[in-house]
């Protein structure tokens, strides 16, 4: 090979290894949802109704944005399932919603999902499915499962994925009396 | 199965081979026990990995290092003796084995697949949701890929064993 065309396939690769670098900052520092942030407005559907997010002002919420698909979401439901005494007396309300066309793969619905893995202790969830406005505000990076924790000022206190790993410090946030400050 | 079993004989007259064996397995078996529940904390890897054992992940986690010893064993023989392993199916395997629960539900999909999207957002799409979906919903098949390359792997190196210097490169 001659040495002008190395200099050819040198000179593509640093521009598509350049073009992916911008591509994963891009995506990395994208507009993201972060603590300390006021909940965006958005609705979710419930057995058919669609509902906003500001019913729920007021009130300390998780809100669980998950796909019927993912082996962390069945962990996620387990874990809260065996906290939903100590999470329900603490005042936690848990909005557990299908990501919207489940993440783009298909599965099963979110009551089947649920029950199939916790069938008693979740019935007093919110269960239904986000829309894709929902969805756009708090999982635009389509993670398989992401939550936020929202206090009773309607502010993102925390968020995450895989409640299961971190479910003590969402048992943290349903014992805090007041929420902290927004920044 | 022959061959397998004359090419380990061989090669474990040494102790030197047979201690190969031993730390491999050791050390791929604390791997896979760690990596294998991944896809139910979300890619987190770490002690928390370990309360999501179950008798089915300890069982996959002992066959693929058994492989992986087996296979490692038998490729440093060959490497030793001046001959050519086999390392594509192995290296497949291992990674197969490895990366099929890491990727299911962690975080790394979406954001390998967003950069490209946005690059190419025609191309790529929603493809990441498709392709992680993919990996959850058949996770069976994906380990059974591993231990059938692995076994490959063994064979193909184990065969090589026997044939002797003939290979000699």
């Amino acid at each position: 090979m001659k040495k002008y065309q190395y200099k050819f396939i040198a000179q593509r690769s640093m521009l598509i290894i350049v073009l992916l670098l911008c591509g994963l900052f891009s995506t990395v520092f994208a507009n993201e949802l972060t603590p300390s942030v006021k909940a965006p407005v958005a609705n979710f559907i419930s057995q058919g109704q669609s509902y906003p997010l500001s019913e729920y002002h007021g009130k300390k919420i998780m809100l669980w944005l998950f796909s019927t698909w993912c082996h962390t979401c069945a962990a996620g439901v387990k874990a809260l399932a065996d906290k939903h005494t100590e999470l329900q007396k603490n005042g936690l309300t848990i909005l557990a919603l299908r990501n919207y066309k489940n993440g783009g793969y298909p599965g099963p619905d979110v009551e089947e999902f649920i029950a199939h893995y916790s069938p008693s202790s979740t019935q007093r969830w919110i269960m239904g499915e986000a829309t894709e406005v929902m969805n756009d505000r708090y999982n635009s990076r389509q993670y398989p499962d992401i939550y936020f924790l929202i206090d009773e000022q309607g502010i993102i206190q925390e968020k995450g994925t895989a409640p299961a790993v971190f479910i003590q410090k969402i048992i943290d946030f349903s014992k805090s009396k007041t929420a902290k400050q927004s920044s | 199965m022959k061959t397998i079993i004359n090419a380990l004989k061989t090669v474990w007259k040494h102790s030197v081979y047979r201690c190969l064996s031993l730390s491999s397995f050791t050390l791929f078996f604390l791997l896979y026990l760690f990596t294998l529940p991944s896809s139910f904390t979300g890619g987190q890897i770490g002690l928390v990995s370990l309360q999501y054992l179950d008798k089915s992940m300890v069982s996959l986690s002992f066959v693929m290092a058994v492989l992986v010893a087996m296979i490692m064993t038998l490729m440093v023989w060959l490497i030793r003796q001046g001959q050519k392993a086999s390392k594509a199916s192995a290296t497949g395997g291992v990674l197969v084995g490895i990366f099929a629960p890491l990727l299911c539900c962690s975080q790394i999909i979406p954001i390998v697949f967003g950069s490209l999207a946005s690059l190419l957002p025609s191309a790529i799409g929603t493809s990441g949701s498709l392709f992680q979906g993919f990996i959850a919903t058949h996770q069976t098949e994906l380990f059974s890929v591993a231990i059938i390359l692995l076994l490959l792997a063994l064979y193909q190196n184990a065969r090589k064993v026997m044939l002797g210097s003939c290979c000699k490169i």
